[in-house]
């Protein structure tokens, strides 16, 4: 007697016909493997989707299992809701908390202001002690001017007091006029410094000579190459001071204000300027199955692991994820056996081992 | 204008976080220039080549190499960052196969650092000579555009986890590269980095440096620092029981800050280099060098 108990319709076992599995040439899988459509955990196949292509460990739309997708976010949560090991959860916006654990009213702490849950909750601050951008009290030095924490050692508006503006003195016989009264030298303000308002260089400026009452500051620190940042520190032959920096360090080229490894650098691969094909940004949300390389001045493209170029342009990238296609599965051109419902699971088409004929 | 070289080759891989006066904090112009490049005898910082030092074995956990502190800057580069000496020495430029620029970085106990790019994507470095190998990350995943990084010790003593801070708090598998949720975080946009087996978060909004409940992602204690720089491009990571923080617009000082007296020193004003990402091992010591 004949039993055949398998999903299997023909056992290539009897020396006939191939079972279901056997269609595509380019198949790889053993010969005495059937097709298998069941999905393997955690696997899912949901709605229009391909076969087994929806992990509902981490799908906001398939979460836990096909039916279940997480709520969207609304100005109400505060929030975002994510997937992660199959269960909805409550992402709060930063600086926002769900401190009474209702998911109702989802975020409604704000923990960078609340003293009472400043920067998580539950964590209350002193009596009378701010809850500053998600921290009790202000930083050392700081003092609280219309509830912000201010330096008023180095705060032209706030300069060792709230409200105290660093000006020029209007009394003449201010001794801060250290030139005389009325005089600024040249490239020189009024500035806070050490919560005192005095007469000092401006931004990028210095006085490397000591002469601050006869020529200012007279040097650019920005651009000067014997005082590049600071005074002396002078910039090496074929160095250029840009920004108060000498550059470039040894291994690398400048390119405009930078300084690039041109072997590397698939912005400037091999030379300035040269930039290397699929750098360009891909559309807002897409996700890049591929990118550029530079490896000795030369440019080659990459796809990433589960991606392939099975068309040849690079132009699109590494456009098949060749763990869930069915024609291209694992690797280009590698069918499944579509017709029969084989899926692509982590870029194998599933099988199972094919049931034999039992003669008893 | 960008002109195109173009030597095409395409391959398909398998699977596979500079200088040394202290810094008043207030009215400074324009930080000190960092010490050039070549200048190996630069008094307190500077940079230096790492040459080709014969490469310790890849699977060795704690080399010399993981007790220190590296970073990425927006040049590519990949530098050693020794905390005790305040220099820098540039490791190599990544070659990572993409044109977006670096984000942020953590170290794993063999100098494997992982590195992601603002694309989202994130990419293996070997810390030795700053090769690159792309990894099966899937961007965006949970919501988790560009994110933090750090490691911290596994309370069990089983070994470490790589903890990502983007839409609240996420546990990396670096086996499986799929990010595991596990709470909201407080503060802001936020870096990671780890003491032994405590996991803390920076913001440079507000300074602020926060120990996590690492399965929840909650502040257990929060401290003030005084890196606070909204604009700032930042990096965080531990070493010698302090927090080394580098902030920077155009090119980054180095904060230090010491929970145990809760203060904040500036060693280094400005390195020179623009630092997106730092990572410190778990191998890093958690008290000061005697």
């Amino acid at each position: 007697m004949l039993v055949v108990a398998s999903a299997c319709a023909r056992s290539i076992e009897d020396g006939q016909v191939a079972p279901e599995l056997a269609s595509p040439a380019t198949n790889p899988a053993p010969q005495n493997a059937c097709v298998e459509t069941a999905c393997p955990a955690p696997w899912l196949t949901c709605g229009g989707a391909a076969p087994c292509a929806v992990d509902p460990r981490s799908d906001v739309n398939h979460c836990g299992s096909c039916e279940k997708s997480c709520p969207k976010q609304t100005r109400s949560t505060g929030g975002t809701y994510v997937c992660s090991e199959g269960q909805c959860q409550l992402a709060c916006l930063p600086g926002y908390g769900n401190c009474n654990g209702e998911l109702k009213d989802g975020c409604e702490t704000p923990l960078d202001s609340d003293p009472k849950n400043c920067g998580g909750c539950g964590i209350a601050c002193n009596d009378g002690d701010p809850c500053w951008r998600g921290a009790c009290g202000c930083p050392s030095g700081f003092v609280l001017c219309d509830g912000q924490c201010t330096n008023v050692k180095a705060d032209d508006e706030n300069c060792s007091a709230c409200g105290s503006l660093c000006r020029a003195p209007a009394d003449p016989a201010d001794p801060r006029w250290i030139c005389g009264p009325g005089i600024t030298p040249f490239e020189t303000k009024w500035t806070c410094s050490n919560a005192s308002c005095t007469l000092q260089c401006k931004p990028g400026r210095g006085d490397c000579n000591k002469e601050f009452c006869a020529d200012g500051c007279e040097v650019d620190f920005l651009k000067d190459p014997n005082n590049c940042g600071s005074c002396g520190h002078a910039c090496t032959a074929g160095q250029a001071c840009v920004n108060g920096a000498c550059l470039c360090p040894p291994g690398t080229t400048r390119c405009g204000s930078e300084c690039v490894d041109t072997s590397r650098d698939p912005t400037n691969c091999g030379a300035c300027g040269y930039m290397c094909p699929g750098s360009s940004p891909g559309r807002p949300g897409r996700v890049s199955t591929g990118g550029p390389q530079c490896s000795g001045g030369e440019c080659t493209y990459v796809c990433f692991p589960g991606f392939a170029d099975c068309n040849g342009d690079v132009y699109d990238g590494c456009e098949v994820e060749v763990g869930k296609d069915q024609l291209n599965c694992g690797a280009c051109g590698v069918k499944c056996n579509v017709k029969a419902g084989q899926p692509c699971v982590e870029g194998a088409c599933l099988t199972k081992p094919c049931e034999v004929e039992v003669v008893r | 204008m960008s002109r195109v070289r173009f030597a095409f080759a395409l391959a398909t891989l398998g699977v596979a976080a500079g200088c040394a006066k202290a810094l008043a904090e207030d009215g400074v112009t324009l930080p000190p220039s960092p010490p050039p490049v070549e200048d190996a005898a630069a008094p307190t910082a500077g940079f230096a080549d790492a040459g080709k030092k014969p490469l310790p074995p890849p699977d060795v956990e704690c080399a010399e190499e993981t007790k220190q502190i590296y970073v990425v800057g927006t040049d590519r580069g990949l530098y050693r960052f020794d905390p005790d000496k305040l220099t820098f020495t540039r490791v190599g430029t990544l070659d990572c196969p993409t044109a977006a620029g670096t984000f942020s970085m953590a170290v794993d106990r063999r100098g494997t650092a992982y590195v992601e790019f603002m694309d989202g994507r994130l990419f293996q470095v070997d810390t030795r000579d700053a090769t690159c190998t792309p990894t099966a990350f899937q961007a965006n995943q949970a919501g988790f555009g560009t994110f933090g990084m750090g490691y911290a010790s596994d309370d069990n003593d089983a070994g470490e986890t790589l903890y990502a801070s983007g839409a609240g708090l996420a546990a990396l598998d670096t086996k499986t590269f799929q990010l595991t949720f596990k709470g909201s975080l407080s503060l802001g946009r936020t870096e990671l980095t780890g003491k032994d087996k405590e996991l803390y978060a920076f913001s440079v909004g507000s300074g602020a440096v926060a120990k996590l409940d690492k399965t929840t992602g909650a502040s257990l204690a929060t401290f003030r620092t005084s890196a606070i720089d909204e604009s700032a491009a930042f990096a965080f990571a531990h070493w010698g029981g302090d927090f080394w923080i580098f902030t920077g617009t155009t090119t980054s000082k180095v904060t230090r800050y010491s929970p145990d007296t809760d203060t904040s020193t500036v060693p280094i004003e400005n390195t020179g280099i623009l630092i997106v990402g730092a990572g410190s091992s778990t191998c890093a010591p958690t008290a000061p060098p005697r």
